[in-house]
């Protein structure tokens, strides 16, 4: 059983379950509060009827002109609430702000090239690969800022990894110009995307 | 270009940066010996100052500050201002309002500047002074008119006003209603058409949801009435044109409201509503569009070209949500319950439309669950309703292969009977056993349905045992710790194609087995040791596999922590990688009573350090969201903001964190030069929060049961009392260290603390036996250090503190549960300290203390020669008979050591003598610090 409800900063208190996950990020306080002050209808929580937080997804509205959009900043699941489909429904409530709220052209979002599994959850919920970002997540850091849960996890010595920049068109973008079939091929770097 | 004062500025705060805090006050002096003059450079020395803190140094920053504060012209320059703010925060809460006096003669000054009656705000804001911030507020909606954010955070700031106040403020209610009556009449002003909207009327769904949660806050008998009407207005409500802004969040404010108001009839219509299929929308948005288009709506159709419909859009995937389906199954109940039987027949019709359709949609298939649920007691219900045991049974079948399966029953399953219980365990059983292994996906399948099926074991049948250990309740558990663990070893094969970061497929499997250890020790009289040793194995081998397993990780930091093996409980505890606001929330796994198990480890002190800086973080940062949300008009995030920077600061932890530090620069006095002390809990603190997560740890126990993790603590659980209760000792013994600058009533008030806690028997479930005794003893030093003390009541007491101190703890008492020794040593040797170096001394007549001074130095002499005894025989036992009956005993042929044989002899023996030397470390660094 899972309810979806807007995030209250007391949530901070409460969502060990998916943020002890390794994969998942601890920010500062700070950087969750900054996006409930800016977007406070992009972050929300999946609850269980039990009131545990089983994941939350917080996102922002972004870019200027054709480029404005909604972007995911972070979607995670708590290991034991895996495989119920809980992130599409998280996904499904950003998108549906996105368009209802920001009016935006297209939801983005940014994933390791080597989480298959999270490329494989996106690309069925209507994904594709827009671009790749070249050594977008450093070894050893936080997530750099990137969708999908930025990695806790590096060691010294591993290598940078690339990221792919992720995108689904919005009924705003008629044209699907945020759609492109040789997406992977399309190599950019990291300070050209900010 | 920088000015040459900016460039000498800028020096000064450089100096700060790196902490060189008296080079930085030089050079301000070196500035104004030399004759310059400006109010920046005098705020700048007040702010040195202020980080120099030493009592002459922040009394000489508070008369700078009170100098420059009541200037004439006044101070208006924002930076001076901004900084003077900075040094009025850093004097302390006591000084607060003075901020907004400051920026309010400044913006008196310049009435006309909008910028810095905007500034005038935030200072206030930023010292969290809601009583400055509304007249700072106030003012800037009543001068700047034309801003109409500013009426909106006129509003918001009587609001936090009105919730700052203690209920028995004389204001309190009118800064409430003016709050509802400046937000009514916006919500007044808002036309239904939204062509022409004047300036003050609500335009964002937050400026709904403010009014909304003001309601809650200042008019709670009318408050859902008047929600309602909000939520079903055309202008605002969840379907007018800002609602949507909101939608999901009006919606379920709407469901919550009308179950508050049970108002059973309207909350079935509006879930009946909301969870109506896909198919039947598409029908009923076609009907409509083929029966009346009219002018218009062409183009609207046109400009959706290509995009999702808009319904769609606004509803997509919140159909489905558990609130909708809960309301909707409890709204039918009780209309059934008060004779209308209607809904309830067509309510069990749409949930078994919902469950056909998708045979995997958790939330109906749950929601069919509830629905017979409510039925369960009279079996009753409309026809078709299925008894409650065969819903569990179905929703087994559709989701046993899911973790969350047990979750989900759980609530159910407890309502049943035991008969209905036995078969249902039976029926899991028999398809746990005929679920198809030949391909890996299958068997991957079966093991968790497996771990389901032993996780309803466990609530329905280990769960409620209760002592004694009989034969039969031993034979059971070991039943279920060794079926479970076969499931995990046999499940190792399949994780060939897992990455590195995830978790083995029969992991829940191990730790169900732990589960079974725990309760199979816990049963025990006295508690028994070998379980946790064989736990601690098991969990070292599922962290072999799974490097990352958060609940394996927190289970054998607290196993490690019972057995005494304090420095791999601190070698392990990295791994779950706790950081930022972690640090309140579960650092307590480690953290609690650490400064009396391990002082003499040098990983103490840095994690202590690490763990009270999210409060210094917390303060930094909220505040100035709060400005942030102000900016945004985000105006329904306040009250959490301010209720999140509530629950940090007044954070429990908080209060243990600094007791444990002070007490690790007692035991290892080599710390306490280098630390700075920070603020001890004061006895009159109201706002204390228990921030601590404890239910994170996996528990399958019965609603009636305690957690599992609460059954195996580390000692009694500390709170407020605790924390209360040693910072009026701590408070003691500032006092000893400076008895002429500080307040000379300590003593007095520290008795009266002290007192209270030892005479409530509640407050005192919160200590341990040999800190209820330290607490004693430092109630009757309180009574000797009291200014009204006779010589003759001066020797009374010190005869009651000699005739109470306790004895060193037996070596015997480092079983079963090691830690035990470790803390009372160490509890003991605080003690000590307390008594020799700070009361003793203060005593003049020294004739009246030889007799507890020798014998504080045998007890101290009696603890750390017995630890160093008992170190060196746990050292040394390697080999020895002792251990070899322990390993039997971890090990043995038959039963769990049976199945734990077959990981490895060898790295179970390692394990064990892992655990033995890392207690041994820690047995030989009682009265070791340095």
């Amino acid at each position: 059983m899972s309810s979806l409800r807007p995030f209250h900063p007391l949530d901070l208190l409460r969502l060990n379950l998916a943020n002890l996950d390794v994969l998942t990020e601890n920010y500062d306080i700070s950087f969750y509060l900054s996006y409930l002050a800016k977007w406070p209808t992009l972050m929300s929580v999946m609850e269980s009827s039990q009131g545990k937080i089983m994941g939350y997804i917080m996102g922002k509205a972004e870019g200027t002109a054709k480029d404005w959009h909604g972007h995911v900043t972070a979607v995670t699941v708590a290991p034991d609430y895996r495989r119920l489909g809980l992130a599409k429904t998280m996904m499904d409530e950003l998108e549906r702000v996105t368009t209802s709220v920001y009016n935006g052209y297209f939801v983005d979002l940014y994933v390791r090239v080597s989480n298959e599994i999270a490329i494989r959850m996106y690309e069925g919920m209507g994904y594709s690969v827009y671009r790749t970002v070249v050594e977008y997540y450093s070894s050893g850091s936080g997530g750099g800022g990137g969708g999908g849960g930025g990695g806790k996890v590096g060691a010294e010595g591993e290598a940078d990894e690339d990221a792919y920049d992720m995108r689904k068109p919005m009924p705003r973008d008629k044209r699907r110009k945020s759609v492109r079939e040789n997406g992977r091929e399309v190599r950019v770097l990291p300070h050209e995307v900010w | 270009m920088t000015t040459p004062a900016e460039r000498k500025n800028q020096q000064v705060w450089d100096s700060i940066e790196a902490g060189a805090f008296k080079q930085a006050l030089q050079l301000c002096n070196r500035r104004l010996k030399k004759g310059e003059k400006g109010d920046y450079l005098l705020i700048l020395k007040a702010h040195t100052l202020i980080l120099l803190s030493t009592p002459a140094n922040t009394s000489e920053a508070l008369q700078l500050a009170q100098q420059l504060s009541s200037k004439n012209p006044a101070i208006d320059s924002v930076d001076c201002l901004r900084l003077l703010t900075r040094v009025w925060n850093g004097l302390g809460a006591a000084h607060t309002s003075e901020i907004s006096q400051l920026w309010e003669r400044a913006v008196k000054s310049r009435p006309k500047d909008e910028a810095l009656a905007r500034e005038w705000l935030w200072g206030t804001v930023r010292s969290l002074d809601w009583r400055g911030a509304q007249k700072a507020a106030m003012s800037l909606q009543k001068s700047f008119p034309a801003r109409r954010e500013y009426w909106f955070w006129a509003a918001v700031t009587c609001l936090l006003l009105h919730n700052s106040l203690p209920e028995t403020a004389p204001d309190r209610k009118l800064f409430g209603m003016l709050a509802y009556k400046m937000m009514a009449k916006s919500r007044d002003d808002t036309p239904l058409d939204a062509t022409v909207v004047p300036p003050r009327a609500m335009q964002t769904s937050q400026e709904v949801t403010l009014m909304l949660e003001l309601l809650a806050y200042v008019s709670p008998q009318a408050a859902n009435k008047e929600a309602l009407e909000l939520l079903d207005s055309g202008n605002l409500g969840v379907d007018s044109k800002i609602g949507a802004g909101d939608w999901w969040g009006l919606a379920r404010k709407r469901l919550e409201v009308l179950e508050e108001a049970k108002d059973w009839r309207v909350l079935w219509e509006v879930c009946r509503e909301l969870v109506k299929d896909k198919k039947k929308k598409e029908d009923e948005a076609a009907l409509a569009e083929n029966g009346e288009k009219t002018n218009g709506e062409e183009d609207a159709i046109a400009e959706k070209d290509g995009a999702a419909p808009a319904d769609e859009a606004a509803t997509k995937g919140r159909g489905d949500d558990w609130l909708i389906w809960e309301c909707f199954v409890k709204a039918v109940g009780e209309l059934w319950n008060s004779g209308e039987k209607e809904p309830g027949k067509a309510a069990l019709e749409i949930i078994l439309t919902h469950c056909s359709a998708s045979a995997t949609a958790r939330n109906p298939n749950l929601a069919l669950v509830k629905f017979s649920s409510v039925f369960h007691d009279e079996h009753g219900g409309p026809e078709g309703t299925p008894t409650l045991l065969e819903a569990c049974k179905e929703y087994f079948v559709k989701t046993g292969t899911k973790s969350a399966c047990f979750e989900d029953l759980k609530v159910y399953l407890e309502m049943l009977e035991e008969i209905e219980t036995e078969e249902f365990l039976k029926f899991v059983a028999e398809r746990v056993s005929e679920m198809s292994d030949e391909i890996e996906k299958g068997q991957i399948e079966r093991v968790a349905a497996s771990i389901n099926l032993y996780k309803f074991i466990y609530l329905l049948n280990i769960s409620p045992m209760t002592p004694p250990l009989t034969g039969e309740v031993v034979s059971t558990l070991n039943e279920f710790i060794t079926s479970a663990l076969k499931i995990y070893t046999s499940s190792l094969s399949l994780g060939h194609n897992l990455l590195p970061t995830d978790a083995q497929y029969g992991d829940d499997a191990a730790l169900l087995s732990v589960m079974g250890l725990v309760r199979l020790s816990t049963l025990s009289d006295p508690p028994s040791q070998i379980p946790l040793y064989q736990s601690a194995i098991i969990l070292n081998t599922l962290l072999q596999k799974s490097k990352h397993n958060y609940q394996a990780l927190l289970l054998l930091v607290r196993v490690y922590l019972l057995l005494g093996a304090i420095p791999l409980a601190m070698e392990i505890y990295p791994r779950l990688n706790i950081k930022q606001i972690q640090n309140d929330t579960l650092a307590h796994f480690l953290l609690t009573r650490i400064s009396a198990l391990h002082p003499s480890s040098n990983k103490t002190e840095p994690l202590l350090k690490e763990a009270l800086k999210i409060y210094e973080t917390s303060r930094n940062q909220t505040p100035g969201m709060l400005v942030l949300a102000y900016e945004r008009g985000s105006y329904a995030q306040m009250m959490g903001f301010v209720e999140f920077a509530d629950r940090v600061s007044g954070s429990v932890c908080r209060g243990m964190w600094e007791i444990e530090k002070r007490r690790l620069a007692r035991l290892r006095p080599s710390l306490a030069a280098q630390q700075k002390n920070g603020e001890l809990m004061r006895d009159g603190d109201e706002n204390i929060w228990d921030n601590r997560d404890f239910s994170v740890v996996i528990s399958c126990e019965r609603s009636s049961q305690r957690p599992f993790e609460e059954t195996f603590r580390v000692g009694a659980t500390p709170g407020e009392n605790w924390a209360k209760g040693f910072s009026a000792v701590e408070r003691l013994v500032e006092y000893f260290l400076a008895p002429t600058t500080v307040d000379n009533s300590i003593p007095e008030h520290v008795l009266s603390v002290l007192s209270r806690i030892l005479t409530d028997k509640t407050a005192m479930t919160e200590f341990t036996p040999v800190e209820a005794e330290y607490l004693t003893i430092m109630q009757q030093v309180a009574t000797a250090t009291t200014t009204t003390t006779s010589q003759d009541s001066l020797k009374s007491t010190l005869s009651t503190i000699l005739s109470s101190l306790p004895k060193a703890p037996p070596e015997t008492s480092v079983t079963p549960h090691a830690w035990v020794y470790l803390h009372t040593a160490n509890v003991m040797l605080d003690l000590v300290a307390i008594l020799q170096a700070h009361f003793i001394p203060h005593i003049k007549q020294k004739k009246l203390t030889t007799e507890l001074s020798a014998a504080l130095n045998g007890l101290k002499k009696a603890i750390v020669t017995n630890a160093a005894t008992l170190a060196k025989e746990i050292g040394e036992e390697e080999g020895s008979d002792k251990e070899q009956e322990l390993i039997d005993g971890v090990l043995a042929l038959e039963g769990v050591g049976k199945e734990l044989r077959t990981w490895g002899v060898e790295s179970g023996v390692e394990a064990v003598r892992a655990i033995r030397k890392s207690l041994a470390a820690a047995v030989a660094g009682v009265g070791k610090g340095k």
